[in-house]
């Protein structure tokens, strides 16, 4: 359980992971209200970009409207006492990138890998660290990698200089006792570093598992204003505060102000509010990334196939994120398949 | 009767043994030196025990631990240096690489020679005494490039090429090198379509089975309307090409033909390596060796020309 005194962490990832909503379109109006209402309701960090980082912008998941820079450089103006983050995937991104992001006055840095794949994030963390910026690892698509392994990929991040580890739920496919397990068996271990959670709604869970990863002994938790972010959204930032708050889980938030940021994120940043949509469903217990939705609705609807079947069959084929480009793979086998005599 | 050209492979992991076991296959290259830092590295203990099993295997062979030492000392055994070692290593021995003036095929992350794409430029690296493989990527995403901005032209406004490849297959010097990989892709893509604005990404899958190397291309041109002429043009050439290509890396094919959606033409490869002592899924390591071995072939065999 929390430890006395120390407030939970709270990283605001809506203007990252919500980016995958509108398919990386955000615009500079939209940034910039959206960082000051952040910034009034005393969020920790806010994290801004593409909805997979820095150096992401690209045919495979989506151009953004916006280049990096131009993205940091706005969100910076208004950004005082909250702190600006990036995500990086090291595969897209680059120290090239990361350089960028140092200049424009980026303060916190979430070096991200496939959950198994820790060692690709060592020589990024190390350029962040040695340019005195705060470093996170994140393991992406945690849900796959047994706590063991995970512990072993934490650890990893540590040894780099990670000054935190993060655990992605980016398939949205956790249930409470995935997250307890694997967050108390990796706090056990490393007993030094804070541990982070980030949920996706697929199954509805969101909410609940970010409690339960409190519980676990996570400090840093990751939220979205009325849950903006990819497929059926992340946990819903301000009810996640309201929640903390009749469990005397302390954060440096203002309830009200963060009720507003809910509003603001309602009228100025999404054509339609995160639900559960069947096929998110499907993607939650198919453990198949939530940024992967909107592009398997396209191509399924332009194949005609149900993209229920594609989500099951990408699950199999245990797709990464970042591996846009197996959707259409999946769907001319799927077709080639069904046009075979039995 | 083919008088083989001899070679030496510095560097004895995944990437120098395997081309070992492609030499012994060749017609036209016989290695006659394997060297690397240490007798415990799993490549040499290896290879100390197949000849050790069968004389025959690999004969005159010298199996050396001495490193760039050997290649000094054996100097007049060989033609062609194979360095499959770091890109530390690579610039750190350059001056000695120099100094023995022999034909260098580099397989490191560094960027020194004329990069090399066999299926594309052979007679032009004749001119150059050390050759740069680039990347696995490189390998089979800038020949797609290259028929796209043959038929394109100036069309084209933007490329991105992504691989993903088995974890399995992704050593720790490709997990330490991920931004000299897309570095050297987007330089290679550039330099040999004429295309500015290049991008390239490479995922690493842990999926078991082991997943086949795959890479897939795109191109954004300016103007929405790709005429139907164009599009059978392009179908054509990468047909060609990547048919040539099977020459020297058999297991490599085009999974998805091109497709346009709005302005972005799209193609998908994958590659399955031909296993000589690396596992068939790793087709990223086996198409920059198949590569390697491709262009020394090309050297031994103009160099008989002229000796003829």
């Amino acid at each position: 359980m929390q430890k006395k005194n120390k407030n939970i962490i709270i990283s605001d990832a809506t203007l990252r992971d919500g980016n995958h909503a509108i398919r990386h379109q955000i615009n500079k109006k939209q940034l910039e209200i959206y960082c000051k209402a952040a910034e009034k309701a005393g969020i920790d960090i806010v994290e801004v970009g593409h909805g997979n980082g820095v150096g992401a912008s690209s045919i495979q998941v989506g151009l953004s409207n916006l280049s990096d820079l131009k993205m940091l450089e706005t969100s910076r103006k208004f950004l005082k006492k909250t702190k600006l983050g990036v995500h990086i995937i090291p595969g897209f991104a680059t120290i090239q990138d990361i350089k960028i992001a140092i200049n424009v006055g980026v303060d916190v840095f979430r070096v991200a890998s496939h959950c198994t794949e820790a060692d690709i994030t060592q020589k990024h963390i190390d350029y962040i660290r040695g340019n005195n910026r705060k470093a996170f690892g994140v393991l992406m698509m945690s849900h796959m990698a047994s706590k063991e392994t995970l512990l072993k990929e934490a650890k990893k991040m540590e040894e780099y200089g990670a000054q935190g580890v993060i655990l992605m739920d980016s398939a949205g496919a956790y249930v409470p006792e995935n997250v307890s397990e694997r967050i108390s068996f990796i706090k056990r271990k490393l007993k030094n570093l804070p541990i982070g959670f980030h949920a996706h709604n697929n199954l509805g869970l969101a909410i609940a598992n970010s409690i339960e990863a409190v519980k676990a002994g996570a400090s840093m938790i990751d939220g979205c204003a009325r849950g903006f972010g990819a497929g059926a959204g992340n946990a819903q930032l301000e009810v996640l505060i309201a929640v903390f708050m009749k469990l005397g889980i302390k954060t440096n938030i203002d309830l009200y102000k963060v009720l507003d940021c809910g509003d603001i994120a309602e009228k100025y940043l999404m054509d339609v509010i995160p639900s559960i949509s069947s096929t998110s469903v499907v993607s939650g217990l198919s453990g198949v990334f939530s940024g992967f939705i909107k592009h398997v609705a396209k191509q399924s609807k332009k194949h005609k196939v149900n993209p229920r079947d594609v989500f099951f069959e990408l699950g199999k084929r245990k797709a990464v994120a970042g591996q846009e480009d197996l959707i259409l793979d999946v769907i001319k086998n799927m077709k080639k398949n069904k046009n075979k005599p039995i | 009767m083919i008088k083989k050209i001899n070679v030496a492979i510095l560097g004895t992991g995944n990437i120098g043994t395997d081309l070992l076991f492609k030499t012994a296959k060749s017609p036209y290259l016989n290695c006659t030196l394997f060297s690397g830092r240490s007798n415990l590295s799993p490549g040499i203990k290896m290879i100390k025990k197949t000849i050790s099993k069968n004389k025959n295997k690999f004969k005159n062979l010298i199996v050396s631990s001495k490193s760039v030492q050997s290649l000094i000392k054996e100097s007049n055994k060989f033609d062609i240096i194979f360095d499959c070692t770091s890109a530390i290593f690579h610039k750190k021995n350059e001056k000695i690489f120099k100094n023995l003036n022999k034909k260098i095929i580099n397989l490191t992350p560094t960027q020194n020679g004329y990069m090399c794409i066999p299926v594309l430029n052979l007679d032009e690296c004749n001119k150059s005494l050390e050759l740069n493989m680039v990347s696995c990527g490189a390998q089979s995403s800038v020949p797609v490039a290259y028929s796209l901005a043959k038929v394109f032209k100036k069309k084209i406004k933007y490329i991105e090429t992504v691989s993903t490849i088995s974890s399995k297959s992704a050593g720790p010097a490709t997990r330490l090198n991920l931004d000299e990989y897309i570095y050297n892709t987007q330089r290679a893509i550039t330099y040999f379509s004429g295309i500015k604005n290049a991008k390239a990404i490479l995922n690493l899958n842990p999926a078991v089975p082991y997943i086949n190397m795959q890479t897939t291309t795109y191109a954004q041109i300016k103007k929405k309307n790709i005429n139907k002429s164009e599009l059978k043009k392009f179908k054509d050439v990468l047909k060609s090409t990547i048919l040539k290509m099977t020459k020297y890396i058999k297991g490599h094919k085009m999974i998805i033909e091109p497709i346009i959606t709005d302005n972005i033409i799209s193609v998908k490869t994958s590659t399955i390596g031909r296993g000589d002592y690396l596992p068939k899924y790793a087709g990223n390591l086996d198409i920059i060796n198949c590569a390697a071995i491709a262009a020394g072939e090309y050297y031994a065999k103009e160099k008989q020309k002229h000796n003829n």
